[in-house]
């Protein structure tokens, strides 16, 4: 890289203070996010083979730039960060300390069998590896994104006195578990994950939303 | 100049889809600091002289593209410096054409006095931030750009110019791709029976080549003829 190229980069870079990480220098999303994304993105056939690629390529974007295996935390604190430089007429300031999700497990039953579902925040790997597994499907579906969207977050399912752990299944075998549930159990459970993420879900929306990053 | 050799490689890679080493190639070929010079430069280069047509297969019937109907008007080149709210000095003018982002478009960032060019290989340093403040000046050139007829016969016969690597890549196609084949039969024969050698396709265009063929036939039935006679 020339002097001058990497000083241009310099100039673009500043000190973030990350929630659980702590301060890290880090640069602008930049013009190659958006043309690497954009010739991904051309290929594609679906709309949720598109979005699932975008936060695919947003994590890889952000795992590149700090080197660093994130929380989910620090993921959404950095793009409310980047947000905020792109977006500056419509700034925001969402606490991400808020989260009482791993703390609140969700109870339902499924016939006569008692269920309840813990829940972690994951980390930027392994949301990296899950939308690999997903978007390596021919073509991905509108539910492999619901699957991506609420699965990520369990950490274990109880069903009577059984605790079964996310993390000893295969993702094969976890989004199997997910279509075994149907409306009335995923509904709610999507309600619990958003309303307990509390102000972390604010952030969570700019996840999937192309026009943060890129013109459309 | 585009020569013979030329002509058979990007034919071939036309055919076979390498669209990005096309690109790299064929704008390779001229010497040119913009768009605008590029899309002349391949003109001139297409149209020697009134003659020179292009011909396309329409509606069952043949359009012939003249040089006068090809980019019948391009804008001036220009470009404009703008103050960003950092004091950051963007200059904003026409794409150099041998890639395609509105990032294109930026063509030097000026930052505490110090000049930064922006070519193919810096672009993607870009911030978007500095691209978004961009865009509405961007948009303006972009906008004259694609208000740019590659072809107006009439009203009926007419194609638009837009600023993207596909269009680029139709315009190779309309004025530089041949029947491979057909090339590499007709460059054998030269070879075999003309007296020419490989490298002498590296500095005879398409259109000098054409007039040696004809050349080359004439005296070929010319001779035939004469052996005939004995």
């Amino acid at each position: 890289m020339s002097n001058i190229v990497s000083k241009f980069k310099e100039l673009y870079v500043r000190t973030v203070t990350l929630p659980d990480s702590g301060e890290i220098k880090i640069g602008q999303i930049n013009v190659d996010f958006q043309d690497k994304l954009l010739r991904k993105i051309k290929k594609l056939k679906n709309e949720a083979a598109s979005v699932l690629t975008y936060i695919l390529h947003l994590d890889t974007y952000i795992y590149n730039s700090t080197k660093k295996d994130l929380t989910y935390k620090d993921k959404l604190y950095l793009l409310q960060h980047w947000r905020n430089i792109v977006k500056v007429k419509d700034t925001t300031n969402y606490d991400v300390n808020t989260s009482i999700l791993e703390d609140t497990p969700y109870n339902t039953k499924v016939n006569t069998a008692k269920v309840e579902i813990g829940f972690k925040l994951p980390t930027l790997t392994f949301e990296i590896d899950l939308l690999k597994y997903l978007v390596k499907a021919e073509d991905p579906a509108e539910t492999d994104l619901i699957f991506y969207d609420n699965f990520r977050f369990i950490k274990y399912l109880k069903i009577d006195d059984t605790t079964h752990n996310a993390s000893d299944l295969s993702y094969e075998d976890l989004r199997e578990l997910f279509l075994l549930f149907d409306l009335n159990l995923l509904t709610p459970l999507s309600e619990h994950i958003a309303t307990n993420l509390k102000s972390l879900n604010n952030i969570r929306l700019y996840e999937a939303d192309y026009s943060n990053f890129l013109d459309v | 100049m585009i020569s013979f050799n030329d002509i058979i490689k990007i034919s071939t890679l036309y055919n076979n889809k390498q669209n990005d080493k096309l690109l790299k190639i064929f704008t390779s070929k001229f010497s040119y600091t913009n768009i605008l010079e590029l899309l002349h430069k391949i003109k001139e280069e297409r149209f020697p002289n009134d003659t020179a047509a292009i011909k396309l297969k329409t509606d069952d019937k043949e359009l012939i593209i003249y040089k006068k109907s090809f980019f019948p008007e391009l804008p001036e080149y220009s470009e404009e410096e703008i103050i960003l709210p950092n004091d950051t000095i963007v200059t904003i003018g026409y794409p150099i054409g041998n890639f395609f982002s509105n990032a294109a478009f930026i063509k030097k960032i000026q930052i505490n006095n110090i000049i930064f060019e922006i070519n193919e290989s810096n672009y993607q340093d870009i911030p978007i931030s500095v691209l978004n403040n961009c865009n509405d000046h961007i948009k303006k050139y972009l906008d004259k750009l694609n208000n740019i007829s590659l072809y107006h016969i009439n009203e009926q016969y007419n194609c638009g110019f837009m600023y993207c690597e596909e269009i680029i890549i139709h315009i190779i196609y309309l004025c530089f791709v041949y029947d491979e084949d057909i090339l590499l039969e007709e460059q054998m024969c030269l070879l075999k029976n003309g007296g020419f050698n490989y490298t002498d396709f590296d500095v005879i265009s398409y259109d000098q080549y054409k007039k040696y063929a004809k050349i080359f036939m004439k005296i070929s039935k010319k001779e035939q003829a004469q052996y005939k006679q004995k």
